[in-house]
């Protein structure tokens, strides 16, 4: 699920950057880490945001993975894993940490979520506003992994050799999980697109 | 509509999800880089280089999980091997015994019948 506008030649120029910045980053280099802070941070937002529902959330945990970057950042290794890969392990395991806690608050189960943007004042505006909205509430459907492993392949874009590295699985279990996902939110997707 | 087309049609469903992507708000970045910088980074000390069996044995036990795995299945070897060898040694005497009375009866020392 590699985006296409992303070739090979690309990537590999976007690892040995990546490579090049953690090593600077290692030695205490903030120039570094701003740079590599601000190519993966969106990335790492998004995939906090598909996990925890509200944009509060997904900036804390965000901003938890990329200070654990920074902290960590001497103990990464090159060839172990690409940094990519390594921030996103970061990120998704921040983000159950942040479900951990929320599941031991006492809420009554409830969790926050947000309201979409609905003051767009088109109509297209807010028939896109309430797309996302129903979108978000498919994700929070779903179980942790299931919802981790959508995030991951279809908000994210990743392959699923990628994905599965993140999560920390064999790539047939992260094929499990999205054919156990694509067949929960297939009804769903059809009765939106329905709509449309 | 076959398998192929069913499949496509579900992975189109599923790119919806990209509708997600968001631009992380702006402050964050400035936010985090600023907080990070200003924490200590956990320090690594460098390893010893190995050098001649170590070395091997390093490669061989890549961590401490595998080295006690090793080391159980050694053990649990050498105990397998030291009951086989016990009972070989316990059943030599009957051996021997069955040998002699075998020979004794060739020799004609024995009868058939005094010994069965």
């Amino acid at each position: 699920m590699t985006s296409p506008l992303h070739t090979a030649q690309e990537e590999e120029a976007a690892t040995a950057a990546d490579e090049a910045l953690m090593a600077a980053i290692a030695l205490g280099d903030a120039k570094a880490y701003d740079k590599l802070v601000r190519r993966h941070l969106k990335r790492a937002y998004n995939v906090a945001y598909g996990m925890l529902y509200n944009a509060a959330d997904a900036q804390d945990a965000a901003q938890d993975a990329m200070m654990r970057v920074w902290i960590y950042a001497p103990t990464w290794r090159a060839g172990e894993s690409a940094v990519t890969t390594w921030l996103h392990r970061i990120v998704v395991n921040c983000c159950y940490d942040f479900l951990r806690k929320k599941s031991r608050q006492p809420q009554g189960g409830e969790v926050s979520v947000d309201i979409e943007d609905m003051t767009a004042n088109t109509e297209q505006g807010y028939a896109d506003a309430e797309k996302k909205k129903r979108l978000r509430a498919m994700l929070r459907s779903l179980p942790e992994r299931q919802r981790m492993a959508v995030t991951l392949c279809y908000l994210e874009e990743m392959s699923n050799a990628e994905a599965a590295a993140v999560m920390g699985v064999h790539i047939k279990a992260l094929e499990g999980l999205l054919v156990r996902a694509r067949r929960a939110l297939k009804p769903m997707l059809e009765a939106l697109a329905d709509k449309e | 509509m076959n398998k192929r087309e069913e499949q496509d049609k579900e992975e189109a469903l599923m790119r919806q999800f990209s509708l997600l992507r968001e631009d992380a708000p702006e402050d964050l970045h400035a936010r985090i880089v600023q907080v990070a910088t200003a924490m200590p980074q956990r320090k690594v000390a460098e390893a010893a280089p190995q050098a001649g069996w170590t070395a091997w044995l390093a490669t061989l036990l890549p961590d401490m999980r595998m080295g006690m795995a090793f080391a159980c299945t050694v053990l649990a070897l050498v105990a397998l091997l030291g009951v086989h060898v016990g009972q070989l040694q316990q059943a030599v005497p009957q051996g021997e015994e069955d040998a002699a009375v075998i020979f004794s009866m060739i020799d004609g020392n024995i009868g058939w019948e005094e010994w069965s």
